[in-house]
């Protein structure tokens, strides 16, 4: 009689204990939902907005940097941040064609040229920033 | 059986004898243990009803017990789901096993064509890592042109950093990783040629090596003496030279 008082007292306690838990629980679902539809926003506008920000300021360096980071999750440009890709594609190549111009190696030298002539007929709007890397690129 | 006194034949359950009136013993005690045994039957009946009154409380608390812990366990799963999202490594590292000849040759390819960059990029956008089975003839190359990448990465940090004082300026922590790729790249460049000696990737790894010291020729300014000096600093002593030289550029 005793034991089974006992018994329910323990069930008694662990139910409200795990009562308690489901709400937390029930709460930090509800907040997980809020998060993933977060993270479904598309931000191709913010990143948009942060990439002329950086090009307002010339700050190439912190373009290339991204564009190294981002490349080793995937080759290509998520949809609308194409031109981002551009921008630092001709930023590396016209960095690259320098270490070729100084290594003698013209086949890969004439590969850089042809690539950023590509991408200089693609960048439109952009097309300052090409002007911008061969003057920084020149001085070396 | 017969009556004890009188001897005629009477029925067991008799409790008197109907032909003297004499008291049936065996009647009277099987009536006692009849009695008896209702008392005692009543009893345990009642006993048993209540234990399972009261087990049957518990079982109910178990049950109730039992179905929140499962709804936590489902909430918990549902939560973590939406907060990490699919596993992307291990769908890159299987796409990585299900395709491993396809891959191979694609990277065969960047190597032949020197395009040693976009060779990283693509065995990690790719979820092929050092350990990865099916990959194991690219792991000393991997691990050279891993330090090259971020030499490469660093170097174009430095060179394209901004001049304009309001923008963060990042010269001396991309000096810094410079430095030390540069000096990891030194260690596993005079390490993996001497593995790969008799290996076709050999000629990959020294070509990794003359564009790095193509880039401080170009770059740092440095002629091939210098070079030779500059690779075999430390990174500390490296970046103390490159913070000097891209300083006075700066200026």
């Amino acid at each position: 009689m005793k034991l089974n008082k006992i018994l329910k007292t323990v069930f008694n306690i662990a139910i409200v204990i795990a009562a308690l838990l489901c709400l937390m629980f029930f709460i930090d679902m509800k907040a997980s939902f809020d998060y993933a539809k977060e993270q479904e926003t598309d931000d191709t506008g913010t990143t948009m907005d942060v990439f002329d920000y950086k090009l307002k300021h010339k700050a190439y360096g912190e373009v290339v940097d991204h564009y190294f980071t981002d490349r080793m999750y995937s080759m290509t440009a998520e949809e609308g941040l194409e031109k981002t890709y551009l921008v630092a594609e001709y930023a590396n190549t016209a960095f690259m064609r320098r270490i070729f111009t100084e290594k003698n190696d013209t086949q890969h030298e004439k590969a850089c040229l042809d690539k950023l002539n590509g991408i200089r007929a693609e960048l439109g709007d952009y097309a300052y920033t090409a002007e911008e890397i061969d003057a920084v690129i020149s001085l070396y | 059986m017969k009556c004890k006194k009188c001897g005629r034949t009477i029925g067991v359950e008799d409790k008197l004898c109907p032909y003297c009136g004499t008291v049936n013993d065996l009647a009277a005690a099987h009536e006692r243990n009849i009695k008896e045994f209702d008392k005692e039957f009543t009893k345990t009946q009642k006993e048993v009803a209540g234990s399972a009154k009261n087990l049957e409380g518990i079982g109910k608390r178990a049950l109730i017990l039992a179905i929140l812990v499962a709804a936590m366990l489902v909430m918990h799963f549902v939560s973590r789901r939406n907060y990490v999202g699919p596993d992307e490594d291990a769908i890159r590292s299987r796409d990585a096993q299900t395709h491993c000849e396809e891959y191979k040759e694609e990277m065969e390819g960047y190597l032949k064509r020197g395009e040693y960059l976009d060779y990283i990029a693509f065995i990690h956008a790719h979820g092929i890592y050092l350990s990865s089975a099916g990959y194991e003839d690219f792991k000393h190359i991997n691990y050279v042109a891993s330090d090259y990448y971020e030499c490469i990465r660093h170097m174009q940090g430095i060179v394209y950093q901004t001049t304009d004082k309001d923008y963060w300026n990042s010269m001396e922590q991309q000096i810094s990783s410079f430095s030390m790729y540069l000096e990891g790249f030194m260690e596993t460049y005079k390490v993996q040629a001497e593995a790969e000696k008799n290996s076709t990737y050999k000629a990959y790894i020294e070509d990794m090596y003359q564009d790095l010291r193509s880039l401080l020729k170009a770059y740092v300014k440095l002629d091939d003496a210098g070079v030779d000096e500059f690779l075999e600093l430390s990174d500390a002593k490296m970046a103390v030279r490159l913070e000097e030289v891209f300083a006075d550029e700066a200026e």
